[in-house]
């Protein structure tokens, strides 16, 4: 996925999600297919039917954290990426599952976790499959 | 020698220095300790050498509390309950003999420094030296594995060592047998533990045989050893001078009584790449001479910032999951294979080695400290044993307390699993309010004859004498004030051997 796909994907998914029509960047917002959504989030996810239904029981369970902006703030903000979606264009894939996993170790050795039916998960992971769940609901 | 009461002549009175009731773990090993000195000893045996079936009923009695296996959880016949023992050994802890100012009646009478000083002999017993149960860097270096610390501070390492499992009886009694000084007394029942008139002293034991025959034994001491529910039944049974029983003058005897509540089924682990576990947190390996895995307790920091009671946790490998392989129990099964597929980015290898692989599943075993309790008790029931003797009564009750530091301890251990970064942790506690009917124990009886230097505390003193008794003594986890979670037999032959010493240094 090139730098400027990556960019349109992480501001189209917000888009797309929240259904809010946002200034163009170049191509137009709406014009990116859902496919690319997925694909930011196989990046982190491989099995995004799997982590969907992890995130389903999450929103079900803190139906205050249906609101996609403070869903992707809240993964990619942990994540230190200066710069926003340009940063994240630019930061090769392994780098950046590097970068997710130091942040959910770090949620656990903080005790900053939610109990998902009985799994006892990071927040910034359960976050994560919370927008795997609403992706996958869209692309459907 | 050993001798059998069903063939002495009726009313035989034996002598000896030092009588000793009960030749299980703690028996045995004292018995031991005594072999070629100046005493002589008798060692009391109810049972014969293998099991008996009216000899075993005599361990039948009544629950009035959580439902527990009085018979099936001890036997009695030369050796004891070794005769069954699963062989987990582990020491208790530093922190599990304090006084603990969250923990009312918690506190031994000494530290752990001084029961450290047994536990190596100890270990030779049970056959699982050199004793080295909180030693890291020594299973590190022999197991050959990479054994990091823990990341969150919030939980160690502790390593159960496994004893063949020692059974006492075979292993030591020809030894025992070929012994000058050693009478091993089958077939024994003691029925009343005899004081005298002013109740300050024993005198001697009464002896039946299932067959009739009645005997007693005299001796300079006695030492009372026949596990943490029968010790207080026989101090209580012996109420013909003090009507409310030996070492009973503040209504202690019996009250107190401590299971380790084992748990299992509480929760589960998945592990997409389960080589980036080391091994010996999921299974025993054989390392010098005897088996030994990984448990994961917390740390004494967790403990005392919580305060909350201690904990033992062992995984064990249960299931893997493949690819097309759909899974033995479906409705885990699905839990499990869509934690495994949403987290491998998370939790495994890069690049795996089998992509046909998705991971494999642990169980989850734990072993509980109870908090003390004076309402957690062993009384006499009213109904009468063959042998005219009343039977055990058990109240054994478990609190708010147990369970909301078993809630938490789990929680913390799903985080730590989590901080490990190669797996994730299910919680499957049904109720985290209530202790369900019956509750699975370890057969571990501890804490109805406690020890504490104030009798108003305790039943025994520091050196395990009875209080107001100038020689008679217990040994075995009835004297445990607190329960710890560490498997108890270890700990028992290290008091005992204790106790050993100090019999010696009075001249008995």
């Amino acid at each position: 996925m090139n730098n400027i796909a990556r960019r349109h994907v992480l501001v189209s998914l917000a888009a797309m999600l929240a259904g809010v029509m946002l200034p163009s960047l170049g191509p137009a917002a709406g014009e990116v297919p859902g496919s690319q959504a997925v694909g930011l989030l196989n990046i982190l996810v491989p099995d995004t039917a799997a982590a969907g239904r992890l995130g389903r029981a999450y929103l079900t369970a803190h139906p205050a954290e249906l609101d996609v902006q403070r869903l992707v703030d809240g993964v990619l903000g942990p994540m230190r990426l200066s710069g926003g979606a340009d940063a994240i264009d630019s930061t090769p894939e392994a780098e950046l599952i590097a970068r997710i996993r130091r942040v959910v170790i770090d949620d656990y050795l903080a005790g900053r976790i939610v109990n998902i039916d009985g799994w006892v998960l990071s927040i910034t992971e359960a976050r994560l499959y919370a927008l795997a769940a609403l992706a996958d609901d869209k692309v459907r | 020698m050993f001798i059998d009461a069903r063939k002495l002549p009726r009313d035989s009175r034996l002598t000896a220095d030092l009588a000793i009731i009960g030749a299980g773990p703690a028996g045995i090993t004292l018995a031991r300790s005594m072999i070629g000195g100046p005493t002589r000893v008798c060692l009391l045996e109810a049972g014969g050498t293998a099991l008996d079936g009216p000899t075993q009923a005599l361990y039948e009695g009544k629950n009035v509390g959580i439902e527990y296996p009085l018979a099936g959880s001890r036997l009695r016949y030369f050796g004891g309950s070794s005769n069954h023992w699963g062989g987990f050994c582990r020491t208790l802890h530093p922190i599990d003999l304090e006084q603990r100012d969250w923990l009312p009646d918690s506190g031994w009478p000494f530290g752990f420094d001084e029961l450290q000083r047994y536990y190596e002999a100890a270990s030779v017993i049970v056959e699982v030296s050199p004793a080295r149960f909180s030693d890291r860097v020594y299973w590190q270096e022999k197991t050959g594995e990479h054994l990091r610390e823990m990341p969150s501070g919030r939980m160690d390492l502790a390593f159960i060592q496994f004893s063949p499992p020692t059974r006492f009886g075979q292993r030591y009694g020809d030894e025992l047998k070929a012994a000058a000084n050693i009478d091993v007394l089958l077939n024994a029942n003691v029925t009343n533990i005899g004081v005298t008139q002013d109740g300050q002293s024993v005198q001697r034991l009464d002896i039946a045989a299932l067959n009739g025959l009645r005997h007693r034994v005299d001796a300079k001491a006695f030492v009372l050893a026949t596990g943490g529910l029968e010790n207080p039944r026989l101090l209580l049974l012996s109420n013909d001078v003090l009507p409310a029983g030996l070492g009973n003058r503040h209504d202690l005897v019996g009250r107190y009584f401590m299971e380790h509540p084992h748990l299992s089924g509480l929760g589960e682990v998945v592990v997409p790449d389960i080589d980036r576990l080391p091994k010996v947190y999921w299974r025993s390996l054989p390392v010098d001479g005897r088996d030994a895995g990984a448990s994961f307790v917390p740390s004494d920091a967790f403990l005392r910032q919580n305060r909350l009671l201690n904990i033992q946790f062992t995984l064990s490998y249960r299931s893997g999951y493949r690819k097309g392989e759909a899974p033995g129990n479906p409705d885990i099964g699905a839990k499990h294979l869509d934690m495994l597929a949403a987290s491998s980015k998370l939790t495994g290898r890069g690049n795996p080695v089998n992509e046909d692989w998705l991971g494999a599943w642990l169980g989850l075993g734990c072993a509980c400290e109870q908090a003390p309790n004076p309402d957690s008790r062993v009384m006499l029931a009213d109904e009468q044993d063959v042998l005219g003797l009343r039977k055990i009564c058990l109240d054994w009750r478990l609190t708010e307390t147990d369970r909301h530091s078993m809630v938490r301890h789990l929680e913390n251990l799903a985080m730590e699993i989590g901080a490990l970064g190669t797996g994730r942790m299910r919680i499957d506690v049904d109720d985290p309010e209530y202790w369900p009917p019956m509750v699975p124990g370890g057969s571990h009886h501890m804490g109805t004859t406690r020890m504490h230097d104030d009798p108003s505390r305790g039943v025994v003193d520091r050196n395990c004498k009875v209080h107001g008794i100038d020689n008679l003594y217990v040994t075995g986890g009835s004297v445990f004030p607190t329960s710890g979670a560490a498997n108890p037999t270890l700990t028992i032959v290290a008091l005992t051997l204790r106790l050993a010493d100090h019999l010696k240094s009075r001249g008995i």
